[in-house]
């Protein structure tokens, strides 16, 4: 998982599209998908994913690192295409509506901090499930932590070997399990943290003031401009 | 393991919307009864458990291309409801990386749910027979091959019409029945219809083949699961 890269990646970026609002990249990502998953035309999705791949330009995103991650889209779309699961549509179309929509999620989650996503989300799903998001988020780069350092220590004494499937199986088996056994402990400490500061659910008591910038137009030209573009091919 | 790879824009709205108000109203469900009967404490377990998931799916399986889901494991921890919240947390945290699609993770929520919930109820009714790593074992054994069945179900309705559905739940008149052979000379029972489109139409081919491709992964999936319920029984039996 690279969720602790497409994080760093998020706070620390500087572009347009990182200063642009929640909301307005939210509404971007809405119209784009929607256009994406009803439109059977190439040229439209050939723009669309242009569109797209300019705007990782922009915001300063390499792209070489994202290859691999659009890799999943790409290849499941092809198996698709090619074994004619994906009814009358023509494989180019497929395969770019797998990608764009890929490459849109990770847009997103490269271009906007997690809690800001969170506190976006509070807004339309209960707060026990964006409190539970949150957890796991968080949860996520704690025990990242702990299951690289598993890991190291394993392959260094050698017990993560190539060729040997079974020991390494039976080394990884046991890592898994201390890393379930220190989610244990985890869980009491995390419920002992929430229950002293008085927990309610929800975690987001008030949520900060949307500010409008001018750079929430470029998401939103971004949109209008998919939009045009739809009805006009 | 049953994790629907596919991407945005494959499936028919029908079913991937369909996906989405099912599992919509199983996660209202659930969260409805957790708020009333105050399982706080059980609240950060469950973050916990996706972010192992997700974890787990990250492990290099050397030269096999397969992942591990731990799904049935978090379901003997957490019980069905909670599992079923985690399942979906990690569906779309899936869809967020390209995974499977943002529209597939109703329908993949469901597959995987009920990897889950079986892999529950089969290790609860096991438990007193078997020693903890073979209820483990059979648990995740059925669970997997039950939730692959229901994804090899969903592939097979993708490929059924809207009309094919139509006619049968609304009791329309053929006007296509190229694929079953039915003479519409004569009158003829429609009720199995339905059945005799979605034989004819199921991607036998694909099925076959991603039988086989699955069976390695079922079995692994089976072993790792099967092995950390035994550790964690050895060193915390209370856990289970």
């Amino acid at each position: 998982m690279d969720l602790a890269y497409l994080d760093y990646l998020a706070a620390h970026g500087e572009s347009p599209l990182h200063k642009a609002s929640v909301p307005s990249k939210f509404l971007m990502l809405l119209i784009l998908i929607s256009f994406i998953i009803i439109s059977p035309s190439v040229a439209f999705l050939a723009l669309s994913a242009m569109l797209i791949f300019g705007l990782f330009l922009l915001s300063g995103l390499p792209i070489k690192k994202f290859l691999h991650l659009l890799f999943y889209p790409l290849f499941f779309a092809s198996v698709f295409a090619l074994t004619g699961l994906g009814g009358t549509l023509p494989p180019a179309a497929l395969i770019l509506k797998a990608v764009s929509t890929a490459a849109l999620l990770l847009l997103l989650l490269s271009t906007t901090p997690y809690y800001q996503i969170f506190g976006f989300l509070s807004y339309f799903l209960p707060g026990l499930l964006v409190d539970i998001l949150f957890i796991s988020y968080r949860s996520f780069f704690l025990l990242i932590r702990l299951l690289s350092g598993l890991f190291t220590t394993l392959k260094v004494r050698g017990g993560i070997q190539r060729g040997k499937l079974f020991i390494s199986l039976k080394n990884i088996t046991t890592a898994l399990g201390a890393t379930v056994l220190h989610s244990f402990e985890l869980n009491e400490k995390l419920y002992q943290v929430i229950q002293l500061r008085g927990y309610r659910q929800g975690f987001v008591e008030q949520r900060e003031k949307i500010n409008w910038s001018r750079c929430d137009l470029l998401p939103l030209l971004v949109g209008t401009a998919a939009g045009v573009i739809f009805f006009l091919l | 393991m049953s994790h629907l790879h596919f991407p945005d824009g494959v499936l028919p709205v029908y079913l991937w919307a369909a996906g989405l108000a099912v599992t919509a109203i199983i996660m209202s469900l659930v969260l409805y009864r957790l708020g009333k009967q105050e399982q706080v404490k059980k609240l950060p377990m469950v973050g916990i458990l996706v972010a192992i998931m997700l974890l787990a799916m990250s492990i290099p399986l050397g030269f096999l291309p397969y992942h591990l889901n731990l799904t049935v494991l978090s379901g003997i921890i957490l019980g069905p409801s909670l599992a079923f919240i985690a399942v979906f947390i990690v569906n779309l945290f899936l869809s967020f990386m390209g995974h499977g699609g943002i529209t597939v993770v109703g329908l993949n929520t469901l597959v995987i749910g009920l990897e889950a919930v079986v892999g529950f109820l089969g290790f609860s009714l096991l438990k007193p027979i078997f020693r903890p790593t073979g209820a483990a074992a059979a648990a995740t054994l059925c669970a997997l091959v039950l939730s692959i069945i229901f994804a090899f179900g969903i592939v097979t309705a993708s490929q059924l019409s809207y009309s094919d559905i139509m006619e049968v739940a609304v009791g329309e008149e053929h006007t296509d029945c190229s694929h079953c052979g039915h003479d519409h000379s004569a009158s003829h029972d429609c009720s199995g219809h339905l059945l005799e489109a979605m034989k004819a139409k199921t991607p036998v081919s694909f099925i076959q083949i991603m039988s086989a491709a699955a069976l390695p992964g079922i079995l692994l999936e089976t072993i790792v699961v099967a092995s950390i319920v035994g550790y964690l029984a050895r060193v915390k039996p209370g856990l289970l």
